[in-house]
């Protein structure tokens, strides 16, 4: 059974206008989603700034109410309030947030925001909970010293890690990864990085990875997925949607991953500009008349793309011919 | 590096370092509101006079007795200042000024920090709980507000104080009370709401903290520097409060000395012209207050703003 299984997930936000403040349109940010995530993996979630990446992960961990759908932890239904209540969701479910800054109480010594999540669900005695908080500063390579400090004394990539202590406190199942080195520099990317795969190791947390940059995604995941306006466009293997891709928007975004290669400078130039090519003439045949993702269609085991009925058809031959 | 995660760390071990860490720790608020008094010389004169003065009042007015005091001294109309023993002149019904400031300030003043404790405390927790819940809540409430702000004040004010026969100091302050916690309360709540979207009061949600904790244990306390300086600036402006509906006879009764009363002398145009000391020192004096509580609350703005910061320079 898979950890949790999101099915048809919809977060609509309404936008009111007018003399009577009637609700006169909807925002939709997340738009009949549906991926699962079993124990011990990683999932990634990639697409462009708006496409509903991170509404999908707080959906999830409950910081937004779905407006539709499902969302089950364990096979249990946790898209209402009083049901995540109910199963202490929140201990098994935590997030990682983007802006380590802003995610730390700047009022608090880290003692008191790593202990938050362990006073709500463990009530441990002081004592205790202060080793709790050692050994988890211990696991993010802080010291003890740490312990008295605010947040604001910190660099920021310490600042994650301190985020990433808080929120394997509990050792929960799945933590929700919110672009969490996106605001750092590149040699303290890799470090939060790795700290987050040795935390995976050590207590075999599933991770929800969102991100907007595929070489991290590529490092980190298992199986990922591409989101497009609220809808997901491509979902498969690591193998799949790098080596394999088959829905144009994915192979646009492959191919705007910058390359160090001075050499060839030329050739990638041109590959880019033939893929912007033909996403400009094909774009009409990946996506319905209202400008929106088909609905997925399964080409292989681990393989989902969303595809027009047309292509499917024509897909169905490609890969028997390819068999 | 020593790993915790095997061997447990010894209590003797556990309370050094802890003792190592709050040394190493950054300085409390206490010392650094301290400090910046110590740099700045007039704050530090302003927050020492309005103590003093507020102690001095609060003794002084135990030992006079009032009824006598309030009572007409024909044979000393209009004493001009240390004339027959009155330190600072009599009024036109012979009543000592001095000791009618003494006794008016501690009723003023008092008035004052009353209205402004009873007036902060609901309007910060209606700005928080409004800004932080939003929805719904947060539109009833402010339809409350809305509702309040259309009602003239003063007006509503006059009439209540007409209306009740037997008022007093403590009925006068909660009659204010109910109207001026209106401007704190908007300016909490446009902070809340702005505080409401950080990702640390996301965090706390997901840490299983329930929202009355995350109000007043993790909102409140990052917008603590604004509810300081918004308290003592409201704590100079409800001196003023008082004194204005005094001084047009609506405040306190006649027979209670304030600040208000003292300085409506000069309705009187005799008094502007001849009698100075009839109204002048209550004039002054609120002057004087008014002019050190800011001194003192931009103390305080500047503690909590560490770019303002004149210490450690």
């Amino acid at each position: 059974m898979s950890l949790i299984e999101v099915k048809d997930l919809q977060v609509h936000f309404p936008i009111r206008s007018g003399f009577w403040n009637r609700i006169s349109d909807w925002v939709k940010a997340v738009d009949g989603v549906s991926f699962s995530i079993d124990p011990g993996e990683t999932f990634g979630l990639v697409g462009e700034s708006g496409s509903g990446k991170t509404t999908t992960g707080r959906a999830i961990v409950g910081l937004e109410q779905a407006t539709g759908g499902h969302i089950l932890y364990q096979g249990q239904e946790i898209s209402l309030k009083h049901a995540r209540a109910r199963h202490a969701y929140n201990q098994n479910v935590q997030m990682i947030f983007q802006d380590s800054l802003s995610s730390l109480n700047p009022r608090k010594r880290i003692e008191t925001i790593i202990a938050e999540p362990l006073r709500n669900f463990e009530h441990l005695d002081q004592d205790a909970e202060k080793i709790r908080v050692l050994q988890l500063l211990d696991i993010v390579g802080l010291g003890p010293d740490a312990l008295y400090k605010y947040p604001y004394q910190f660099s920021g990539g310490q600042r994650q890690r301190i985020g990433i202590a808080r929120a394997v406190a509990t050792k929960p199942k799945l933590i929700i990864a919110d672009e969490p080195v996106s605001a750092l520099d590149l040699s303290v990317q890799a470090q939060v990085l790795n700290f987050l795969k040795k935390i995976q190791r050590k207590f075999g947390i599933s991770y929800l990875f969102i991100s907007h940059d595929l070489g991290v995604i590529q490092h980190m995941c298992d199986r990922l997925a591409i989101m497009n306006h609220g809808r997901l466009v491509e979902v498969g293997s690591r193998d799949d949607i790098y080596n394999h891709p088959l829905h144009i928007y994915t192979k646009r975004l492959l191919a705007a991953i910058p390359r160090v290669d001075v050499r060839h400078r030329q050739e990638h130039q041109l590959e880019r500009l033939r893929i912007e090519k033909v996403y400009q003439e094909q774009e009409n045949d990946y996506y319905d008349q209202n400008g929106l993702a088909y609905p997925l269609t399964p080409v292989s085991k681990t393989h989902l793309v969303a595809l027009s009925p047309q292509m499917i058809e024509k897909q169905d031959l490609k890969l028997q011919g390819v068999d | 590096m020593k790993n915790y995660t095997k061997q447990t760390i010894n209590p003797e071990e556990l309370k050094k370092l802890t003792q190592e860490a709050q040394s190493q720790a950054t300085p409390s608020t206490g010392r650094i509101v301290w400090k910046e008094f110590k740099a700045d010389r007039p704050a530090l004169l302003a927050l020492i006079l309005v103590v003093a003065f507020i102690i001095f009042v609060t003794i002084a007015s135990f030992f006079i007795n009032v009824p006598q005091m309030m009572n007409t001294h024909i044979m000393s109309y209009l004493n001009r200042p240390l004339q027959d023993g009155y330190l600072l002149g009599a009024d036109t019904a012979g009543r000592s000024i001095m000791q009618q400031l003494i006794v008016g300030s501690r009723n003023s003043i008092g008035i004052a920090i009353g209205l402004t404790l009873i007036s902060s405390t609901w309007g910060i927790a209606w700005g928080l709980i409004s800004g932080y819940f939003g929805g719904f809540v947060d539109w009833w409430m402010q339809r409350v507000y809305d509702f309040m702000m259309m009602l003239p004040m003063t007006m509503m004010i006059i009439v209540l104080v007409t209306i009740i026969h037997n008022y007093n100091a403590v009925t006068l302050t909660l009659i204010f009370s109910c109207f001026y916690w209106l401007g704190t309360s908007r300016l909490i709540r446009s902070r809340t709401l702005a505080e409401t979207k950080k990702d640390y009061v996301a965090a706390s949600i997901t840490s299983g903290t329930g929202p009355w904790k995350i109000i007043f244990g993790g909102i409140m306390p990052n917008i603590s520097s604004l509810i300081v300086v918004d308290t003592t600036l409201s704590f100079a402006e409800n001196i003023g409060v008082e004194t204005g509906l005094s001084y047009l006879g609506f405040g306190l009764p006649t027979k209670t000395p304030s600040l208000g009363t003292l300085i409506a002398n000069a309705n009187d145009p005799n008094n502007i012209t001849q009698y100075w000391w009839t109204w002048l020192p209550a004039a002054l004096e609120i002057i004087i207050l008014c002019l050190a509580i800011s001194y003192i609350g931009q103390v305080f703005r500047r503690s909590a703003d560490a770019s303002q910061r004149q210490a450690d320079r």
